[in-house]
């Protein structure tokens, strides 16, 4: 940005000779980079001057002069250019099709044979499946033929492989100049930032490099790749049996806590029973006359129209008590959260420790997707309404917890100043 | 409270102040006994004292709508109703019903059944005869066990009235004891504001005993009469309008899906397109070579004791033979990330803009956050159909808020005199943005990027549901049999992949805050 609005300031004041500078940040070469940052800081983007190592090395170029981002993005491009390329040249391109029709032909075959001996049996199904049969040849036979038609089309491939090729090392050139401008601008800043020449960085990216092209090009371009290449191997026993311990512990835990959860089942069943006596088997006009009044008093008038509006809505639909059931699961949860996170908010706004501690767990309840703790509750408390109520805490009460803790820390301090005030 | 003992501690040191006066005028009617009573309740250390109101006791809500005392009315008669409920179904209502026709149905099947075994027996068919014997054991097994349970449940009546009894008269102790101490605090407020609300008002309370009586005629009606009227037990409506109208809509959604099919088919190849380009980088490409990339990835951007913990998060990932379905995952998830915040970033920018607009889409994003994620699945699959760009287009849809949100406040905080020097430095307005206020608004868009990613991510079972596959399907399934062991197994390799990529973001995001 500097650069880019002061030319003409240039002009006038003395130039400053960054050579030096410039020097000793390109270390190699740097009567080249010399000459290049300083005609580009002169003059802007309006400079273009090709760089003949960045044209020719392409990767290992940004990575021995320490423009690490750049090389992983044009390792990634020019391994795309690569694989077209590769396919082009010894793919087996109509594989896949050659697969799909060898498999059309084999169950055609088996159909044929079981027309033949359903056929000598008389049964009614000879016909269809010789139908069958042969629309099944059919689809074998299109597949042969774009499979051929697949095949020839290689050039295409070795063409646009050698185009997206030819453009990745056109375009480094031509901007590596540039890129390297930005780096040594960043660089005068702070002296941290990579610079100079280093053996150890381009030995780096020759290793990757020579790892990661070989593996990904045999990987895209030859048709069936060995197995342990596609998929990591490994024996499916490791799976099975921490499945099978994860389960056993389960199930273990499941029984021997048994009177906890099946308490604690009661305990929110019992709050369930209440609400649900109050919201479903009380007489309908009853709770919208109450739901009414209550969004009239609490919140205001228009409040109360609206939810009204929303109760005929749902009483018209004919969604009534599958409405206040729903209510009746809701609230039960926000009463467990609050009557569980309020407590525990407070604990946590004093104690930094106990904080520090339940930190994580709070993060976890909130990233793990619901799904996922569904499934303990299922082991633990089976299923219906309890295990859901469960399941709605611990997606809802992070939020109490933390925003309770972090009202009383903005708050704690006045207060405790006000209580002092009264002690004295 | 503070405030309450302070006055107390001043009592005791000057002359007592008389308040009998002043009650009087507050209380109207009964005046006397109020004055006598709050100066009870005053003397009293915490405030809580034992007296009690005979005319609350009996009245209940009643006293306290005419004594203007709302919030006393609503939780009154909650509890009057909740026990008034209970009594009625303990009295009237038939709670064993349900097994009982359960039990009946069992026996009437059973005795078909026996019917059977008996017209095999006749055609000499032993073998038949014994099988549907087996059944008709069975039939009568679970009979016995509806009949007992109906029976508990007919038992569980008596308790529900003892209940109800022993909660009317507790609830209406309750509401003699705590009248004076509200209606004391209610004078305290009177006394220092006018206007609240004294004396005893017939009108008022006129509207309390309306509501009441309406409230217990009815709920009376529902239960002691045999078969209530239909009007009060359920939502006088059959299901005509419910018909109607779903299938008006249904005819809508049908329209709209046909007559815009290369709209939507368009948004699907799409994202079908990126998204079959990050899947041929993730499960495609080798896996010792993405697994490699990864780790660098995290060394580079977040130092080396994430690399490790995403080293180990991989080998986890690895060794339970999840690694293609995780790299579908991260996919799946990278496209809707990488979409959302494509669209996300400048929708926040141009939010932070123009305040219309940003009042405009409010409302919008408020929809889009509190939506139960099924419920926009439904419209979803109407018009896109199942598979995997309906999964990444519902993951959008809960992922764009927070970028968007946190994009325009992270631009909206910029300090303006740092927006006017530029300015007079001569910077264009796309100069302004790109080189002042997007680097000012970093910390804040990175974590909107972050969330986003964490709510793509929470959706990836969710989107299993539409045929997204990956590592949600692998939960649900598992929560289809119960399988709890490989249920969480899959779990745990999600978290470890939000982990790994939460981490490596916020590294990455604090290495751009030492460096600037």
């Amino acid at each position: 940005m500097v650069e880019n609005s002061q030319p003409d300031v240039t002009k006038e004041i003395p130039k400053i000779d960054l050579s030096d500078s410039i020097r000793e940040f390109s270390g190699q070469n740097s009567d080249y980079y010399v000459d290049s940052l300083s005609q580009i800081q002169a003059a802007g983007d309006k400079v273009n001057l090709w760089n003949k190592a960045a044209l020719l090395c392409g990767p290992a170029w940004c990575a021995a002069r320490g423009l690490w981002n750049l090389f992983w993005l044009f390792t990634l491009a020019e391994l795309i250019a690569l694989v077209q390329l590769g396919k082009g040249i010894w793919g087996d391109l109509g594989a896949a099709k050659m697969a799909e029709a060898e498999q059309l032909t084999k169950r055609a075959h088996d159909l044929r044979l079981e027309a033949g001996v359903a056929g000598v049996t008389g049964d009614e199904t000879a016909e269809s499946s010789a139908e069958i049969a042969m629309n099944l040849e059919k689809a074998a036979e299109l597949a042969i033929q774009e499979a051929q038609a697949a095949a020839s089309t290689w050039w295409l491939y070795l063409i646009a492989g050698v185009v997206l090729y030819a453009v990745l090392r056109y375009v480094l050139g031509k901007y590596a100049n540039r890129l390297y401008e930005l780096q040594y601008s960043a660089w005068r800043l702070n002296k941290k930032i990579a610079s100079g020449f280093s053996m150890q960085r381009l030995t780096i990216a020759l290793v990757s490099l020579a790892i990661l092209v070989p593996l990904t090009l045999y990987r895209f371009t030859v048709s069936s790749p060995v197995e342990w290449l596609v998929d990591v191997p490994v024996d499916n026993a490791y799976y099975t049996n921490s499945a099978n311990a994860l389960e056993g512990w389960f199930d273990r835990t499941a029984e021997a806590g048994k009177g906890v959860f099946d308490g604690i089942t009661a305990g929110a069943q019992s709050v369930l029973d209440a609400m649900e006596l109050l919201l479903v088997d009380a007489p309908w006009p009853v709770v919208a006359v109450f739901l009414v009044v209550i969004a009239w008093r609490v919140a205001s008038i228009r409040v109360a129209i609206f939810t009204a509006a929303s109760l005929c809505y749902i009483g018209f639909l004919g969604l009534w008590e599958a409405s206040m059931v729903s209510i009746v699961l809701v609230g039960a949860s926000a009463f467990f959260c609050i009557l569980i996170g309020i407590p525990l908010g407070i604990w946590f706004s004093r104690s930094e420790k106990a904080y520090a501690v339940a930190r994580p767990v709070l993060d976890l309840m909130q990233t793990i997707p619901p799904f996922v703790y569904l499934i303990p509750i299922i082991a633990f408390f089976g299923t219906g309404r309890v295990p859901g109520v469960l399941a709605t805490i611990i997606f809802a009460m992070p939020p109490v917890i933390r925003l309770t803790a972090l009202g009383l820390r903005l708050h704690c301090s006045s207060s405790r100043k006000a209580r002092a005030f009264w002690q004295d | 409270m503070a405030e309450t003992i302070g006055t107390v501690e001043i009592l005791e040191v000057i002359p007592e102040v008389d308040i009998s006066d002043s009650v009087k005028e507050f209380a109207g009617t009964n005046g006397e006994y109020y004055a006598r009573e709050f100066k009870k309740v005053q003397s009293s250390k915490s405030g809580y004292c034992w007296t009690f109101n005979l005319g609350s006791a009996v009245f209940g809500p009643l006293w306290a709508t005419a004594r203007g005392l709302w919030g006393l009315f609503w939780v009154f008669s909650l509890l009057e109703m909740v026990f008034l409920v209970m009594l009625g179904l303990g009295v009237w209502g038939d709670l064993g019903a349900e097994k009982f026709a359960r039990a009946e149905r069992l026996q009437a099947n059973y005795e078909k059944m026996m019917t059977r075994v008996e017209n095999a027996r006749e055609q000499g068919d032993e073998e038949g005869a014994a099988s549907f014997e087996k059944r008709a054991e069975n039939l009568a097994k679970a009979r016995d066990k509806a009949t007992a349970e109906g029976e508990i449940a007919r038992a569980g009546g008596t308790r529900l009235l003892v209940i109800a009894i022993i909660g009317l008269i507790l609830s209406k102790i309750f509401e003699g004891w705590i009248a004076n101490i509200a209606y004391e605090r209610q004078y305290s407020r009177w006394r220092g504001d006018r206007t609240v609300r004294s004396g005893l008002s017939w009108p008022v309370g006129l509207l309390g005993f309306v509501i009441i009586a309406f409230v217990y005629a009815v709920t009376l009606l529902r239960f002691t009469t045999a078969s209530p009227p239909d009007v009060i037990t359920e939502f006088p409506i059959g299901n005509t309008y419910y018909l109607a109208i779903a299938s008006w809509i249904d005819y809508w959604f049908d329209l709209a899906s046909q007559n815009f099919a290369f709209l939507f088919q368009g948004v699907s190849r799409g994202i079908r397109l990126i998204l079959d380009g990050v899947e041929t980088l993730l499960v495609g490409t080798p896996w010792p070579v993405v697994m490699a990339v990864i780790i660098i990835f995290a060394y580079r951007s977040a130092g080396p004791r994430v690399a490790v913990f995403t080293a180990a998060a991989l080998v986890y990932i690895a060794v339970l033979g999840y690694w293609q379905k995780s790299m579908a995952t991260v996919a799946l998830l990278g496209t809707a990330s990488f979409l959302c915040v494509a669209i996300g970033i400048p929708l926040g920018v141009w939010f932070a803009r123009s305040q219309r607009a940003f009042n405009f889409a409010r409302p919008i994003l408020d929809l889009m956050q509190t939506l139960p994620s099924f419920v926009y699945l439904i419209p979803i699959i109407a018009f896109f159909g199942t598979g995997k760009p309906p999964g990444i287009l519902a993951s959008m849809i809960f992922g764009l808020p927070p970028i968007i949100r946190l994009t325009t406040l992270g631009l909206r905080q910029v300090p303006k005199d740092v927006v006017e020097a530029a300015r007079a430095f001569g910077a264009t307005n796309a100069q302004i943005l790109r080189n002042v206020e997007i680097p000012l608004a970093t910390p804040s868009i990175m974590a909107g990027v972050n969330q986003t990613i964490l709510m793509c991510l929470s959706m990836v079972v969710i989107a299993a549901l539409i045929d997204a596959k990956g590592l949600g399907y692998d939960v649900l399934v598992a929560l289809q049999y119960a399988a709890k062991g490989q249920g969480i197994l899959a779990g745990v390799a999600i978290l470890f992949c939000a982990i790994v990529i939460d981490r490596v973001i916020q590294g990455k995001f604090k290495d751009t805050e030492k460096g600037g």
